[in-house]
């Protein structure tokens, strides 16, 4: 299609043409080699054409004659085509068409002879027809249905059918062929007419024929139309291809500036053209009012005559027609290009206006209405249906209509329920989904309104209140995870490195005794180190220390310091630094049973088959401290839920309270017990120390039997226990009466045999 | 003459080890992080890789799965990380033992001497049928015999007989009140706690740290099992 504009662009855009072809293959020649850059050429001058025609101004002003020209023909034609499927060209005969488009010609005439017939002037008549192509007959129709030919001005040879007598004749009895008849009415005007001596009488049919030679012997308007009917006759097809031809022509002209409206050579993207500036319903109204004047203009002109001049004149005003409405396509479709065209009318901006000044008096009006308090509102709303209502009821008493109403009122009402009541189930619904404990449900609000909608918002924060607690309080339990774990790495680490050198240290002095022990010097203790034993000897070492210093160099570099000394301290850092180490083990352990942050895999666990293992573990450490562990459980075999892991660290630090803290020849009771539901394991011993403190604080951290915290161990053991017990859902009870010291764990019952 | 790598970002840790270890059988090789030790045991033969876990360049775990990819060598994680998610962390990617820090020095030369012997003489596969094993401990019962890591341990009859149980089902788990039935033929009346003094016995001939046993492991509240391990 767009070749073929091109072709037909004229001498120009040819010629342009040719010149880019050429430049284009200079390019094929330089770069033949690299089909690289040939491929580049190619599209480039692919899309520079394509660029080229639609921008160009040349084609649009082609375009733009071209659909001018090709509508006027196409539409003249195709008028032309119509105006002679009126008159039968394409379903006829020539003759019958002849006759067709004769008539009015001959009813024009035969009105005319009418006129001179009323006033008895024959004479006129056959002046009127003589040399022409007409003749007429006037005939009267007999009232049983036969015609008395009256008058002819032909020959009225072939009229003698019997029942219509012809009254007069114009012609002189020539060979003619085309009849056409005319029916008139006789109007008497005073005088009678007598014609051919028949007295014509008032208010009766009568019939003017025409005849018409076709063989035209005069030149009058009868040849010369005939000429042109003939002429058309035989062009009626062609005629159609023509008018077919033209209007598709016409419409892709048209559709060629519709997708070239815009564009320019030169200039990126759509360029807006003169008419832009004007509003869109604007000129929509400007074009259309115009051609809609147009149009009622060319109707009224047109309609009442129907020859093949109008019909000329009627396809140039719609050429015209066409033309005009191609300038507002045009830039109707340049501002669809634009995109958004709509924005651009006068319609809508007056319409975003008042949209503004209505939404600002709405949000002033819901202002007003919210500074009222709600019991208010209310108020104002049943009392002004309750007006409503009585006003309805005065007006409207006695009267059908007023049911009507009422009815129609009572609907609205209904639906106003319904709707706060759809309100208020949703809104309902969000707080028991929040009460449940999902803190992530939302309620819609956008489609309620006033204090409805503000109890929703309400609702919602609360809801994002809650999740961001939730979150923060995950996030920071996490980090405390980290962070425990972390410290402790990073803690244990040189905590090993201490221990390990203070137990070579330790090592070494020892080793260094040994060997000094071989050779005789001052002999020290063997064997295991003792506290108590190496203070005595430090009174002596350190001197030893004193003098240590004038020994010779050179000997091992730990001989010159005193031995006992070093021993002594090395002793207490390796002592000191593994309690620190049992103290971080216990702090990790204890910070992750408080928090929670233990995994506990609660599983049956047989109570009996723990007592007896903790008999195994400990009774040899108990025999050691002279301790006498008794263990009495029930008959049947008591399952508990819990971790049998966990479970033993509290067992664990229970018993090793009692090894630490029991007193010395004394006896320790394990006992189970089933009261009722719960399972009640029970540690009892005497303890060696008075207990001074109440129950509570020593399950406190840090909080030791003794105060003094001579002994070793942190305080923490039986908050550890405390808190894995509560992990696995039971209680642990410390009960200090005296010097007996109790603890009791329940955990529920899980199964009994 | 033992290979041993010993590998840790701490030098005084590494230095510590060097110490202890310091033995005429063992020649000790040192890496400081994940990517040395890598090249060492391409390099060297080891025998026996103690590793940390937290280390620069490249850690522990990942050094060991590509340690493994090559050989077969014990490796013992030495490391500060003590969460039991670490630990079955490690020995699942491969690791042959698992000693957390701070860690007892004697504790530490035992194992390695433990892996070493199981690694170069009994790793050969002279397993005989009649024999049970589980991991370093053998029990002959056509000798009533029973080594660990290759060195006879001397048990009672009683312990014997328990622990025979034991390592004739593996994994499975025994209450104190089962073992009793079937090892003293008698209805147990309130003398399952033998059993329980009696297995810790053997714990504290077999194990290292009977605290943490490796074969013979209390199920707390249920019984006692041996540790299935091929």
């Amino acid at each position: 299609m767009k070749k073929r504009y091109e072709n037909e662009a004229g001498t120009e855009g040819w010629a342009e043409e040719n010149q880019e072809e050429q430049k284009t293959g200079n390019e094929y020649t330089i770069g033949w080699n690299d089909e690289e850059a040939e491929d580049v050429a190619v599209r480039k001058k692919r899309k520079n054409r394509v660029f080229r025609l639609t921008g160009s101004m040349v084609a649009k002003i082609v375009a733009f004659f071209l659909l001018a020209a090709s509508c006027l023909v196409g539409l003249g034609s195709g008028l032309v085509c119509l105006y002679m499927e009126s008159q039968g060209f394409y379903t006829g005969e020539l003759d019958s068409v002849l006759i067709d488009v004769m008539t009015p010609q001959c009813r024009y005439m035969a009105y005319t002879a009418e006129r001179y017939i009323e006033q008895g002037d024959m004479k006129a008549v056959a002046e009127m027809c003589r040399d022409t192509n007409l003749d007429l007959q006037l005939i009267h129709v007999d009232d049983d249905g036969g015609e008395n030919v009256l008058w002819s001005s032909g020959s009225g040879d072939e009229t003698e059918t019997g029942r219509e007598s012809v009254l007069w004749n114009s012609g002189n009895g020539d060979k003619t062929k085309l009849v056409t008849d005319i029916y008139i009415v006789f109007e008497e005007k005073g005088k009678t007419v007598r014609i051919n001596g028949y007295a014509m009488k008032d208010d009766e049919w009568y019939i003017l024929r025409a005849y018409i030679d076709t063989d035209f012997p005069f030149e009058d308007n009868f040849s010369s139309m005939a000429g042109l009917v003939k002429y058309l006759y035989d062009i009626r097809y062609i005629l159609i291809g023509v008018a077919v031809t033209g209007i598709f022509l016409c419409l892709n002209c048209f559709l060629f500036l519709m997708c070239s409206a815009g564009h320019r050579n030169g200039r990126e993207g759509i360029v807006p053209g003169a008419l832009t500036a004007i509003h869109l319903d604007v000129l929509t109204v400007l074009f259309g009012g115009v051609a809609i004047v147009f149009l009622f203009f060319m109707a009224t002109e047109i309609s009442y005559a129907d020859d093949i001049l109008q019909v000329l004149l009627m396809a140039l005003g719609g050429t015209a027609l066409a033309v005009w409405m191609t300038f507002y396509f045009m830039d109707f479709a340049l501002r669809v290009k634009r995109g958004r065209c709509w924005r651009h009318s006068l319609v809508y901006v007056i319409l975003r206006w008042l949209g503004r000044v209505l939404r600002f008096l709405g949000r002033e009006l819901a202002a007003l209405v919210r500074g009222i308090p709600l019991i208010m509102t209310t108020l104002i709303v049943y009392l002004g249906i309750c007006i409503l209502e009585f006003m309805g009821v005065i007006l409207f008493i006695n009267r059908e209509e007023g049911v009507m109403l009422w009815a129609v009122e009572k609907a609205v009402l209904l639906l106003a329920i319904m709707y706060i009541a759809l309100i208020c189930r949703k809104l309902l619904k969000a707080s028991q989904k929040l009460a449940d404990g999902e803190e992530n449900y939302r309620v819609d609000t956008s489609r309620m309104f006033g204090a409805f909608r503000e109890h929703g918002e309400n609702l919602n924060s609360l809801g994002l209140g809650i999740s961001k607690a939730v979150e923060a309080r995950m996030k920071s339990e996490r980090m405390k995870t980290e962070l425990i774990s972390n410290v402790s790495h990073d803690l244990k680490t040189p905590l090993t490195s201490i221990i390990n050198y203070a137990d070579l240290i330790w090592e070494e002095v020892n080793l260094e005794e040994q060997v000094s022990e071989i050779q005789p010097s001052e002999s020290q203790v063997s064997g295991y180190p003792d506290p108590e034993e190496r203070l005595c000897g430090q009174g002596r070492s350190g001197e030893c220390g004193t003098e240590g210093q004038a020994l010779p160099a050179g000997s091992n570099a730990v001989s010159f310091i005193d031995n006992g000394k070093i021993r002594e301290y090395a002793e207490v850092l390796l002592r000191q630094s593994r309690r620190l180490k049992k103290l971080l083990e216990d702090l990790v352990e204890a910070s992750k049973a408080t928090t929670g942050n233990l995994e506990v895999n609660l599983e049956p666990c047989e109570v009996g088959v723990l007592l007896s293992q903790a008999v195994g573990e400990y009774q040899q450490r108990m025999e050691e401290k002279q301790l006498e562990l008794i263990t009495r459980q029930p008959e049947a075999m008591v399952t508990i839920l819990a971790d049998g892991r966990r479970l033993w660290r509290v067992f664990e630090n229970l018993l090793n309270n009692i090894c630490k803290y029991a007193q010395e020849n004394s006896r320790v009771y394990l006992n189970v017990g089933v009261r009722g539901d719960e399972v009640q394991i029970i540690f009892r011993n005497m303890s060696k120390y008075p207990l001074d403190i109440s129950a509570e604080e020593l399950e406190e951290r840090f909080v030791r039997g003794d105060k003094s915290r001579h002994m070793e161990g942190n305080g923490l053991g039986l908050s550890i226990a405390k808190s894995l017990v509560e992990l696995q859902h039971g209680r642990m009870e410390i009960v200090i009466d005296g010097d007996l010291f109790k603890v009791m764990l329940c955990f529920p019952l899980y199964s009994r045999e | 003459m033992y290979h041993i790598l010993i590998c840790d970002d701490e030098r005084d840790i590494v230095n510590a080890l060097k110490i202890y270890l310091h033995d005429s059988n063992y020649v000790l090789h040192e890496a400081f992080d994940g990517r040395e030790a890598l090249k060492i045991v391409r390099e060297q033969e080891i025998h026996l890789v103690l590793m940390d876990i937290m280390m620069p360049e490249m850690d522990g775990i990942e050094a060991m799965v590509k340690i493994r990819e090559m050989s077969n060598v014990p490796v013992i994680l030495l490391t500060a990380k003590s969460e039991d998610s670490d630990k079955i962390l490690g020995l699942t990617v491969g690791a042959d033992d698992y000693i957390t820090k701070p860690f007892n020095p004697v504790e530490v030369s035992a194992r390695v001497k433990s892996q070493l012997r199981r690694y170069m003489q009994l790793g050969a596969g002279n397993v005989r049928q009649e024999l049970l094993r589980c991991g370093g401990i053998e029990l002959d019962d056509t000798q009533k015999k029973v080594l660990l890591d290759g060195e006879e341990v001397s048990l009672t009859p009683t312990e014997y007989e328990i622990l025979k149980l034991l390592m004739q089902h593996p994994g499975q788990v025994f209450s104190p009140r089962e073992i009793y039935r079937r090892i003293w033929n008698d209805m147990p009346y309130g003398s399952e706690n033998t059993v329980a003094v009696h297995i810790r016995h053997i714990r504290e001939k077999l194990e290292i740290n009977p605290a943490e046993p490796r074969y013979l492991k209390v199920v707390w509240g249920q019984g006692y099992k041996c540790e299935k391990i091929s």
